[in-house]
């Protein structure tokens, strides 16, 4: 979901834009890293061909086709970071040429697509690759990688104040669930088509670990349970109970007053962004600043630890 | 810069009157003039952001707020005819120089070039293809289903095909890795005070 200029309110479109321009200055310089000369035309033409594949209509029956977006293909052909940059490409050619999309949104566009959305997609087909689910992997690619796009897209335009009623918002991530769905079967069903033509040409074969009982690489674990993490801190909020726990049930029963007299208020009581009122963008948002926050930490507490072992050593 | 300085003061002016928003229309029609560009087709063309704009408006407008939806309308629109100014009017090697002055990862600015290159190219030969796929997929199903996915592995295997025969000329051309450009050229007097004339403006119109 393309955003476009004077949606976003300024204080969101300049902190994703801050937040952007050295993602992607790390992404572009990582790409560069991984390729050799021959890469520069291949990561222009595949970023035509994706531009060119987005033409194409497959039809989904009912009346009605939907259209490849392309990030998790690219990933499982030219691995993540070239993935990012060429769609970080494509974005900046959309908002310039096409009108698709603000130039002053572009950070939102390219963090919710370009990187969170080729990452997201890129972990579950890579996770399953060689295993005998990596058609479950491809297609939950393509669908997560939507799906992230289209959730993250609506939180930001709920931070900036565009006010949508409960049910626009149910509507707006059946619609997105849909086209979730629709990703995922046109993305397995291209990469294998490309596959029959041009095998060996997805990365996703080309695992340093082949055998599927050796242990998981630290990282790739590590991203996965971060990307999990993240998912469920914004949409398991959507499906948690709101009736009151066992805890306060019982303060209940006893008559005890559970919250009376607090001593301290946190920021984020009762997991709700106060600023945002209480709703779903209030609790998905207090539940992923407290996700940074613990990441925050504990990296900052890993990183102390081994400079003392290290010290020690 | 212009064009930052334009969307950067369109996006701030919080409540803008109609007088605020007339003045930034009438200065992207002036500039249409200037770069001696169609107006009228400009105005046009710049419409395609309408739909989707038009249907977030909507909903503003169905929860109350109808000023909120008019200003969203409006702005949007004339972004969008603010970067079809700027597009229009600055040929591609210009923005590439621009782009790299304002520090643009030179990789990203490459790859930007050659698929904007190729992408005219490709969308050539998949319409060719749709018209082909229209004349013998038939009805929608399955068989489309795969009929399309073959389509986009035939297309990709030709843009791979284009791919290395470009990388093949390149490299016949003394190509390093780099693609070289020519430095940023100094502004002239000209455009130099166009360019001052113009962020005066979109700065004064905070004022009105």
């Amino acid at each position: 979901m393309h955003i476009p200029d004077n949606f976003l309110s300024p204080p969101v479109w300049a902190t994703l834009d801050c937040v952007a321009a050295p993602a992607v200055a790390i992404v572009s310089r990582r790409a560069q890293k991984s390729a050799n000369t021959g890469q520069l035309p291949l990561l222009g033409v595949l970023g035509a061909f994706v531009f060119a594949a987005q033409m194409v209509n497959f039809p989904v029956g009912i009346g009605t086709s939907g259209h490849l977006v392309g990030g998790t293909l690219l990933a499982c052909i030219i691995g993540p970071w070239a993935a990012a940059l060429v769609m970080t490409s494509i974005l900046v050619i959309q908002a310039l040429v096409f009108q698709d999309g603000g130039v002053l949104a572009l950070g939102a566009n390219v963090m919710n697509m370009a990187l969170l959305g080729v990452v997201a997609g890129y972990v579950p087909a890579r996770l399953l690759a060689r295993t005998k689910w990596s058609s479950l992997g491809i297609f939950g690619g393509g669908t997560v990688s939507v799906l992230v796009s289209g959730v993250l897209a609506l939180t930001e335009l709920r931070i900036s104040g565009i006010h949508m009623s409960s049910a626009m918002i149910d509507l707006s991530l059946v619609v997105f669930a849909v086209n979730a769905v629709i990703e995922g079967a046109i993305t397995l069903s291209a990469l294998r088509a490309i596959e029959r033509l041009k095998p060996g040409v997805s990365i996703l074969g080309e695992v340093r670990s082949p055998a599927f009982s050796r242990p998981r690489k630290l990282r790739t674990v590590a991203i996965a349970i971060a990307s999990t993490s993240v998912l469920i801190a914004a949409l398991g909020i959507a499906a948690g109970s709101s009736l009151p726990d066992g805890l306060e049930r019982l303060a209940l029963r006893l008559g005890i007053p559970f919250a009376a007299h607090p001593i301290f208020h946190a920021p984020l009581s009762d997991y709700y962004v106060r600023e945002l009122g209480l709703n779903w963008a209030s609790r998905a948002s207090a539940g992923l600043l407290g996700l940074i926050c613990i990441y925050a930490i504990c990296g900052l507490g890993s990183h102390l630890l081994g400079r003392s072992r290290r010290s020690y050593s | 810069m212009l064009l930052l300085g334009f969307l950067i003061s369109l996006a701030l002016v919080r409540n803008a009157s109609a007088a605020q928003l007339s003045i930034y229309f009438i200065y992207l029609v002036l500039v249409f003039r200037a770069a001696k560009l169609p107006v009228l087709r400009m105005l046009w063309i710049s419409l395609i952001v309408v739909p989707f704009v038009g249907l977030f408006a909507l909903v503003i407008y169905l929860s109350g707020d109808v000023r909120r939806a008019l200003l969203i309308l409006t702005k949007s629109y004339l972004s969008a005819l603010a970067v079809m100014a700027c597009v229009s009017s600055t040929p591609l090697p210009r923005l590439v120089q621009a782009a790299r002055s304002l520090y643009m990862p030179a990789f990203l600015v490459e790859v930007t070039q050659l698929i904007y290159r190729y992408l005219f190219v490709l969308g050539g030969e998949i319409q060719m293809m749709r018209i082909a796929f229209s004349a013998r997929a038939g009805r929608p199903g399955r068989r489309a289903f795969q009929s399309a996915s073959g389509m986009v592995a035939v297309l990709f295997g030709r843009a791979y095909g284009k791919a290395t025969a470009v990388h093949s000329a390149m490299l016949s051309r003394a190509f390093t890795g780099t693609l070289n450009a020519s430095h940023p050229s100094a502004p002239s007097m000209s455009e130099f005070v166009a360019l001052i004339a113009g962020l005066s403006l979109v700065v004064a119109v905070h004022f009105v």
